[in-house]
């Protein structure tokens, strides 16, 4: 199932993840419910691609947070 | 910064010797002290950074050699020793990941100079939040990674 770009990025942030970016590239990390900074990442970036993110990004996001593909899609 | 791209159908055995193919038209004008990360200096950077290889006809090993990184317009972020990672496409063919241990995650993109791009600016990022943040506000985890960063990386 592909994920709107928006719809991740905006879900993740309501979640306790910060924002960060650097050109066309966005990187979200994870803060803990007391705020502190967490070594979990993940990115996207808003160049060549389309809207959506594939199949296959998504399940690289998901890696990249220590979740499942399934808990990722239900997470975001 | 530079970027080079190199097509050679010549297997690639040492690093040094990736670096030299990477950083000149004609690798035996290049000193291999160029390289040595005990000697790196400012100038010496101006051929270096980042490098992107691709070999011929087997597009499944690209790879990305670090060297250093551009941090903002008087600093660069400088591997302490450069290291090369496989760029592995994907079975559907749209895609190259990097497993990158510096940063403690993998980096997926359409083709090798996104890649190259993704990598600078989430390593630049990673160093101004984990490097530059505020200790007390990270967890263990975050502890680990700003220590293997700076381990790994030094600001010059």
């Amino acid at each position: 199932m592909a994920l709107s770009k928006r719809k991740v990025v905006s879900s993740l942030l309501r979640k306790g993840f910060l924002q960060r970016k650097k050109g066309h590239h966005i990187v979200l990390v994870y803060q803990n419910i007391n705020g502190d900074l967490s070594k979990i990442r993940t990115r996207l970036s808003h160049g060549s691609h389309p809207e959506d993110l594939s199949d296959y990004l998504v399940l690289n996001m998901a890696k990249q947070v220590n979740l499942h593909r399934k808990q990722f899609e239900q997470f975001v | 910064m530079s970027i080079y791209s190199e097509k050679t159908s010549a297997p690639i055995q040492k690093s040094k010797n990736i670096a030299s193919v990477a950083t000149s038209k004609h690798p035996e004008d290049v000193s291999l002290d160029l390289f040595n990360p005990l000697k790196v200096d400012k100038s010496s950077q101006e051929s270096s950074g980042v490098l992107i290889l691709q070999e011929l006809g087997n597009s499944t090993e690209s790879k990305i050699v670090i060297n250093s990184v551009p941090f903002d317009s008087d600093s660069d972020l400088v591997r302490r020793e450069c290291v090369v990672l496989n760029a592995l496409r994907s079975e559907c063919g749209n895609y190259l990941t990097i497993e990158s241990e510096d940063l403690e995650m993998s980096i997926t993109e359409e083709s090798l100079e996104e890649l190259k791009d993704a990598f600078e600016a989430v390593l630049v990022i990673s160093w101004e939040l984990y490097i530059l943040g505020d200790t007390q506000k990270m967890t263990q985890g975050a502890l680990q990674l700003r220590k293997h960063l700076v381990d790994t990386y030094r600001l010059i």
